[in-house]
């Protein structure tokens, strides 16, 4: 411990050093990349409303019944079609996500990718599929007690979530500081073959030691 | 003629020259009972900035009031010459071969401080540093100074520091911060302890930080 007390204060200086550079670094790339390689994410609320309120706990089951309709290649291959998109359904689904919420009985479908206008229309697309079918099963309904419908409750929206700039910054500084630490300790036992300073020399068992600092022209 | 670069001339009043000046005191009452007048200085290994250390603290010597004779014994690979600016020859060699008559003194511009140069290099410098006209040159020198300072060749490289070591009254080791090497330290240790050479001191040159002079007696 007490010699990596000495490493650090001889060699101190590349901790913190090195956390600036990493940051530095850290940032610089996380700009470009936000300019460059942008990850957004996309997402609409549909919220599923039984027209009696007896059916809250019909529809709720029926929820994860919802997400299975959603979470198909039928439903990716329509959205493809209606956006006239240049993707596979496999694609498509795996950039596209559906959460239910029992609770509020919503059903939360995300998408992610490089554009956040295209994410919206995506969402916006399969949550509108998934109303007109709502809206074609309850025309079926012969009692206007047993439908339930569905709804968006706001338009879509995006956010960025690549690349965490701030986040990975602050990240990049402090493994640049714990690399910096272990370097200073590394660069001391790498140099421990030669003497440094006074107290190197009182180990060595020699007599005590006058020291003459650097001079201005390095003559001593 | 002096070397503009001893900073001791040049720039009395820096830190350099202050720790110079510590390194003097230190050594004039490193011993009450017995002082040290004749001192050897010495490195572990071949050390470049050596030469302008010993030659600075000799100026210092004389600054003090100390007359002082600054004897360049390394007849392998002699550089105070070059740091004063005089001529090599005659010196330390001529005055041994010769036998009798008076050292080649050469006045190097600062008040009290005498040099003898190296003199030509003799094809035995070991045998000539350890014979008994050396004893005999130096207790001769001995008798017109009050401080005499013996550059010798590196301790682990040839022998002729350990032959001068037991001939004085004590041996100053010069280091260099970031450049001499522990084992070497060490090694010179071993061989001038085995030769029962009094270790008066270590300067270590360029390091960082400030002088430290205060610690020279110990903590």
């Amino acid at each position: 411990m007490r010699a990596m007390l000495i490493a650090w204060r001889r060699f101190g200086w590349m901790a913190p050093a090195l956390a600036l550079l990493t940051a530095v670094t850290t940032l610089i790339f996380g700009v470009i990349r936000r300019d460059i390689w942008p990850v957004y994410e996309s997402s609409v609320e549909v919220l599923v409303q039984p027209e009696n309120a007896t059916l809250v706990d019909a529809a709720r089951v029926l929820l994860s019944s919802y997400q299975g309709w959603l979470d198909s290649n039928q439903r990716a291959l329509a959205v493809i079609d209606r956006l006239d998109l240049d993707s596979y359904p496999d694609d498509l689904m795996d950039a596209v996500e559906f959460e239910t919420d029992d609770q509020r009985l919503v059903i939360t479908i995300t998408s992610e990718g490089r554009s956040p206008e295209l994410g919206e229309q995506i969402v916006t697309e399969w949550a509108n599929l998934f109303i007109e079918w709502r809206e074609e099963e309850n025309k079926d309904t012969l009692a206007e007690e047993g439908r339930i419908d569905a709804m968006r409750i706001d338009d879509a929206r995006s956010e960025l979530v690549l690349p965490r700039v701030w986040l990975n910054t602050a990240v990049g500084a402090i493994l640049g500081g714990i690399t910096g630490l272990g370097l200073a300790y590394l660069a001391d036992e790498m140099s421990a073959g030669v003497i440094r300073d006074a107290e190197d020399i009182a180990g060595l068992g020699l007599p005590p030691v006058v020291v003459i600092p650097t001079g201005p022209e390095k003559e001593g | 003629m002096t070397s503009a670069d001893l900073i001791t001339i040049k720039d009395p009043r820096s830190a350099v020259s202050e720790a110079y000046r510590g390194l003097r005191t230190n050594l004039l009452f490193s011993s009450l009972e017995k002082p040290v007048t004749t001192l050897v200085i010495t490195s572990p290994a071949p050390e470049d900035r050596m030469g302008v250390a010993l030659a600075n603290l000799a100026v210092t010597m004389a600054q003090g009031g100390k007359k002082t004779i600054l004897i360049d014994g390394d007849l392998r690979k002699p550089a105070l010459h070059t740091i004063f600016g005089v001529d090599r020859a005659p010196g330390l060699s001529e005055f041994l071969l010769a036998g009798a008559g008076s050292a080649s003194l050469v006045d190097v511009g600062v008040e009290g401080l005498s040099f003898l140069p190296a003199g030509a290099l003799p094809p035995n410098p070991a045998d000539l540093l350890g014979s008994a006209r050396f004893e005999t040159a130096l207790a001769s020198l001995k008798a017109g100074a009050d401080v005499i300072l013996l550059a010798a060749p590196p301790v682990i490289a040839v022998t002729d520091a350990a032959l001068l070591a037991h001939q004085v009254d004590g041996v100053l080791l010069v280091m260099q911060a970031g450049k001499t090497r522990r084992d070497d330290a060490r090694k010179a240790k071993d061989m001038l302890e085995r030769v029962g050479a009094h270790l008066v001191g270590v300067v270590l040159l360029d390091a960082s930080g400030e002088a430290r002079t205060a610690d020279y007696y110990g903590e």
